[in-house]
């Protein structure tokens, strides 16, 4: 995909993920912006997916255990042609499907429901121990989380797990944005050592900006030859994008104002 | 009973190359024959109950049919969050055997006794509960569970059970079921309802009442949620007493869902709940010796049914 293509798409989500939020002040607005081109990159570059085959034997599957990030999932499925704008327009609307965390089959696309976290990892494990038993599936799982979910004890169960079955077909992504519900992770629980943590597990990692095209799809892309989990650490900006939302927890649960909403979207399309 | 129903597994397992076995490092000496004739598909998860529940979703989502084994109180309640939002919430097709049930482990203490655990399951939707007596209900109730697909909750007791009655035919029974063990001779009396494995105390008890010409039936339970509340309401219409009986607090388990019956089908009829008083015991004991603190022996279920017969 050329770069152009690539931040266009970036944009459009963006927009998108506004317009619902803007529209519902049902917010994670920050979480969303986060993770827009980790999933660009997945959805457009990484993945075997089909979205005229959604349920696909083979297919690859994306787990977003940060379930709170939906309206991001929401956008890439619209973006990549899972579905059409309705999930935007009817976000958190009396009587639908659209919620604020993910529910399985609510679009096709969406494998999971989630919204409490550390539970995407384990389902994750789950489904690439099901890839093994099936010996001729080489069907790759994809379980993105955020650095502030690695404070839940089960996600660290899953990895022990995955590393001592050799899941070289799970990809554990993280959204590293050294924010969370309350306040810096930093501050909080630090997860800056989160790179040896992972490696003295036994995975493999990499690290890469969670924004730049070429650093992201190389580190995703790349195959695995290890024989261990991969974990692919994404150092992103949290609201990335609107330069009033970057980087502040705020936005973490707020949702634009009218003046806010104007300005981020002539800053998304500047 | 947990033999019995891991030889089932194994028998099914043959058959359906789906099935897969998870223990959380529980299980010494029953789960041995699973792993040496399927080592593909039997996992020791290692003690991670949270992360048992969320592998087992990820495998039923791979189509595979998972059944985990744990002790009740871990395989249900340390993940029971899990359960709620992977299993239940999704409506998977997984089946929880929590061996343990009740008193089973009763001189190992309060955390490795289940007495809360059919209230907490029963109160989850898509979640089956089971509960059987014996060897014999719990090859029943799998069976039922395997067919019916979806989560489940069986309560096992233990290992080395003997059934308590041998004779009875189960084959017609469906989901939700009762067992009818024995029947009323005549109108009024009382029912007794049993659910568990202390129904060989429940037995003991209605069986010496029968033999002294009272006019009182017994039913087994194995399956909580379902239940098949028009087989209920039919005995009890007739009946001026109905007494449940169960290995379980009081609160939210068979007990409670009779009253719930009971008061929902404006049934004029008496009832006495016996089951673990709403507290823990600060003192330990083989399943009998606990069983009779709890007002759950034999003779102490008989001296609290027999003033319901004089009515």
């Amino acid at each position: 995909m050329p770069y152009d293509d690539f931040k266009k798409r970036a944009v459009n989500i963006r927009k998108n993920i506004l317009r619902a939020i803007y529209r519902t002040k049902n917010s994670h607005i920050g979480s969303c912006f986060s993770i827009v081109e980790i999933l660009v990159a997945l959805y457009f570059e990484v993945m075997n997916i089909n979205p005229n085959n959604t349920e696909a034997h083979n297919r690859d599957i994306f787990i977003l255990s940060k379930g709170h990030a939906a309206v991001a999932l929401y956008a890439i499925l619209v973006e990549s042609g899972f579905c059409d704008t309705t999930v935007i327009d009817k976000y958190a609307a009396d009587g639908t499907q659209f919620a604020g965390h993910v529910i399985r089959g609510s679009i096709p696309g969406i494998e999971i429901s989630s919204g409490s976290l550390g539970h995407g990892l384990p389902i994750a494990t789950g489904l690439a121990l099901g890839a093994k038993i099936d010996k001729n599936s080489n069907r790759k799982i994809f379980c993105l989380m955020g650095d502030g979910e690695c404070d839940e004890g089960s996600v660290w169960e899953a990895t022990m797990f995955a590393v001592q079955k050799r899941l070289d077909n799970l990809t554990i992504i993280i959204d590293f944005n050294n924010q969370q519900g309350m306040g810096e992770s930093r501050e909080i629980i630090s997860q800056d050592n989160l790179a040896d943590k992972f490696r003295a597990f036994g995975c493999e990692v990499r690290e890469t900006s969670g924004h730049d095209y070429m650093e992201l799809t190389t580190a995703l892309g790349r195959s695995n030859n290890s024989s261990r989990p991969l974990v692919i650490i994404a150092k992103t900006t949290k609201g990335k994008g609107v330069s009033f939302m970057e980087n502040s927890v705020d936005w973490h649960y707020k949702s634009p104002s009218d003046e806010q909403y104007r300005q981020a979207l002539k800053e998304l399309e500047s | 009973m947990r033999n019995t129903v891991v030889e089932y597994i194994i028998g099914e397992a043959r058959k359906n190359q789906d099935i897969i076995l998870i223990t959380a490092d529980l299980g010494y000496s029953v789960v041995e024959k699973f792993k040496m004739e399927f080592p593909d598909r039997f996992f020791n998860i290692g003690i991670a109950e949270q992360n048992m529940i969320g592998v087992a979703a990820g495998l039923a989502l791979s189509g595979k049919k998972v059944f985990l084994y744990s002790i009740a109180p871990f395989a249900i309640m340390r993940c029971f969050e899990q359960i709620r939002v992977d299993l239940c919430y999704q409506n998977l097709d997984v089946t929880i055997l929590g061996v343990g049930g009740g008193f089973a482990y009763g001189t190992s203490g309060t955390t490795h006794n289940a007495v809360e655990d059919l209230a907490i399951m029963r109160a989850l939707p898509n979640m089956k509960v089971m509960c059987p007596a014996d060897p014999n209900e719990a090859v029943q109730v799998i069976k039922k569970a395997v067919i019916t697909g979806g989560p489940s909750y069986i309560r096992l007791n233990r290992g080395g059970e003997k059934n308590v009655i041998s004779n009875l035919d189960y084959e017609s029974i469906k989901l939700g079921d009762l067992v009818e063990i024995y029947k009323n001779k005549k109108n009024g009396g009382v029912a007794i309802f049993s659910c568990g494995s202390i129904l060989s105390e429940a037995y003991r008890a209605a069986s010496d009442l029968v033999e002294r010409g009272e006019n009182v039936a017994l039913y087994s339970c194995p399956f909580l949620k379902p239940i098949n509340r028009e087989k209920i309401v039919d005995i009890l219409r007739n009946r001026h007493s109905v007494i449940t009986v169960e290995e379980h607090t009081i609160l939210g388990g068979l007990g409670s869902t009779m009253a719930e019956i009971i008061a929902e089908e404006n049934l004029n009829i008496k009832l006495v709940r016996l089951g673990v008083e709403d507290k823990y015991f600060n003192f330990i004991g083989t399943q009998d010796y606990m069983r009779d603190q709890a007002g759950l022996s034999a003779q102490k279920i008989e001296q609290k049914i027999i003033p319901l017969c004089l009515n």
